[in-house]
């Protein structure tokens, strides 16, 4: 996933894991070089939720307007950080997310409605609860946060 | 408090409607019993006078074919408003969550676009529909279906349903809300029991763009920044119209994508001994009213279905209808859903042609 740096920024926060640093590295090399202030907010394995959510809540609440995210971190505490994030204040004009490593993904229903969650690279699935095969489509909902699963055979 | 001059009642499976007009309960129930054994698919009396025919060209490309309107009805009552009013009630009883999907921050737009479409019902219509007035306690007449509600504007208490799902069972149209913020469009509430293929639950909260994301070539040259710069500068006082259309394999109006793999099997059935009879044009009449209050927009969606058979009765349009057919471009022919049987089509639309036999 494409990084790109915004330029033009009071201030920069880097909210990452060991494995999500050399993804930020060209990012922080180039707000290093226009010395703008920055700050590294560290996510490891064993940070649980809560810890993410107190410490990161902290200190985005007290950032000024004009301060910019970019959160790079495993697929599955990604989406719980932009959801936080969100809900701080902060909009999607306001912080870049990257997500890396494995990635599940949750499929709508076309006929029940019901969510599965199955493998990014997954073509099709049965679906959980009303087993009707799924044809997986790159049609997007964020309210379901989900994908399409359209009717794989007639 | 709402009140109602008719009850449903669940009897062995079936509903009786008492108090028709013109109708004795018997005779109405035994056509609700047809209703309900068809599932969802009533046997149609095409009305070829009143159909929305919606070409004007031999070539046929995705376009803002938007129109000013000269009458500013959101709505139409056509002699199938009965049964359609019946089965769009059944399937909202049946299928709530298919049929009828709100955010929460739409209750004040739910309750201007009721204003709007019972303006609408009483001053076109008068004959059928009468409303009155006493400050903010209002009496909605629904003669058609003998119905009487009473309710307090702007208190939802006093309605059966939410707003815009109490009015849409007033009117055959399915009714979209676009809620418009951050120079975008989103669909944030709607009542929708005949899509053409779509899903309102899962739609629910798109943007404009997200919407229309499967559709192919719809970003080709900028047409959908096009329509949704069109759309967000939509005026109160001038609503618009346009037709989409496509082709479907039987006569059912409830072609949801979530019953799909009920309808779309018929689309294997297309033989060049049935095409007449059970391929359909089906044309969506949509109508796009700009709320000033909430400033959402109101799309409404009158859907009608023709048989090509009585298509094909008009020879202009037989002509017409056989040269878009043959020159559609694939990626149009395969979103409409007209790939398996498009040929069988053709071939028919020609062999009508060439005997000649038209009205």
């Amino acid at each position: 996933m494409k990084v790109h740096f915004e330029r033009g920024k009071r201030k920069y926060i880097f909210i990452t894991a060991k494995d999500g640093i050399p993804i930020l590295k060209p990012i922080i090399d180039q707000v290093k070089e226009e010395k703008v202030p920055f700050e590294m907010l560290f996510v490891n394995k064993r940070t649980e939720q809560e810890i993410i959510a107190t410490d990161i809540e902290r200190c985005l609440h007290q950032q000024k307007m004009g301060t910019y995210l970019y959160v790079a971190l495993p697929w599955a505490k990604l989406r719980y950080m932009n959801v936080l994030i969100e809900k701080i204040g902060y909009s999607s004009e306001e912080a870049q997310y990257i997500g890396y490593g494995p990635r599940k993904i949750n499929v709508f229903c076309c006929r029940c409605h019901g969510i599965t969650e199955t493998n990014e690279d997954c073509a099709e699935i049965e679906c959980k609860q009303c087993h009707l095969e799924l044809s997986i489509s790159d049609h997007y909902s964020s309210l379901r946060d989900a994908y399409l699963g359209y009717v794989a055979t007639l | 408090m709402y009140s109602a001059s008719y009850q449903f009642k669940m009897v062995t499976g079936t509903f009786l409607l008492d108090k028709l007009f013109h109708s004795s309960p018997r005779f109405y129930k035994m056509n609700i019993i047809n209703i309900q054994k068809k599932g969802v698919s009533m046997k149609r009396e095409d009305n070829i006078e009143q159909f929305p025919y919606p070409f004007k060209e031999t070539i046929y490309r995705y376009s803002n074919n938007s129109l000013l309107m000269e009458e500013p009805n959101s709505i139409e009552v056509t002699p199938t408003y009965t049964e359609e009013i019946l089965l769009k009630r059944q399937l909202l009883t049946q299928h709530p969550e298919r049929c009828f999907q709100s955010l929460p921050h739409t209750t004040k737009a739910q309750w201007e676009s009721l204003e709007l479409i019972l303006d609408h019902l009483v001053v076109y219509y008068p004959n059928k529909f009468k409303l009155y007035k006493n400050g903010k306690s209002w009496t909605f007449h629904n003669h058609v279906l003998k119905e009487k509600y009473d309710f307090i504007l702007g208190e939802e208490s006093t309605l059966p349903q939410q707003p815009l799902d109490f009015i849409g069972r007033q009117v055959q149209e399915d009714l979209i809300l676009m809620g418009q913020r951050d120079g975008n469009l989103y669909l944030d509430a709607g009542q929708l029991c005949f899509p053409a293929n779509w899903s309102l639950a899962f739609d629910l909260g798109m943007s404009f763009k997200e919407i229309h994301h499967p559709i192919p070539g719809f970003k080709e040259e900028g047409l959908d920044d096009r329509i949704l710069n069109f759309l967000l500068k939509l005026e109160a006082g001038n609503p618009w119209e346009r037709k989409n259309w496509s082709l479907m394999a039987g006569d059912r109006l409830d072609t949801s994508l979530e019953t799909f793999d009920q309808w779309g099997k018929a689309r294997k059935k297309v033989t060049s001994k049935n095409t007449g009879e059970l391929v359909h044009l089906r044309v969506e009449v949509q109508k796009l009213f700009r709320l000033p209050r909430s400033n959402n927009i109101l799309f409404t969606i009158h859907t009608y279905l023709l048989s090509l058979e009585k298509l094909a009765n008009r020879r202009e349009w037989l002509e017409q209808f056989y040269h878009i057919l043959k020159e559609l471009p694939p990626h149009i022919v395969d979103y409409k859903g007209l790939s398996l049987f498009r040929d069988a089509v053709i071939d028919y639309l020609k062999v009508r042609l060439e005997s000649g036999e038209t009205t």
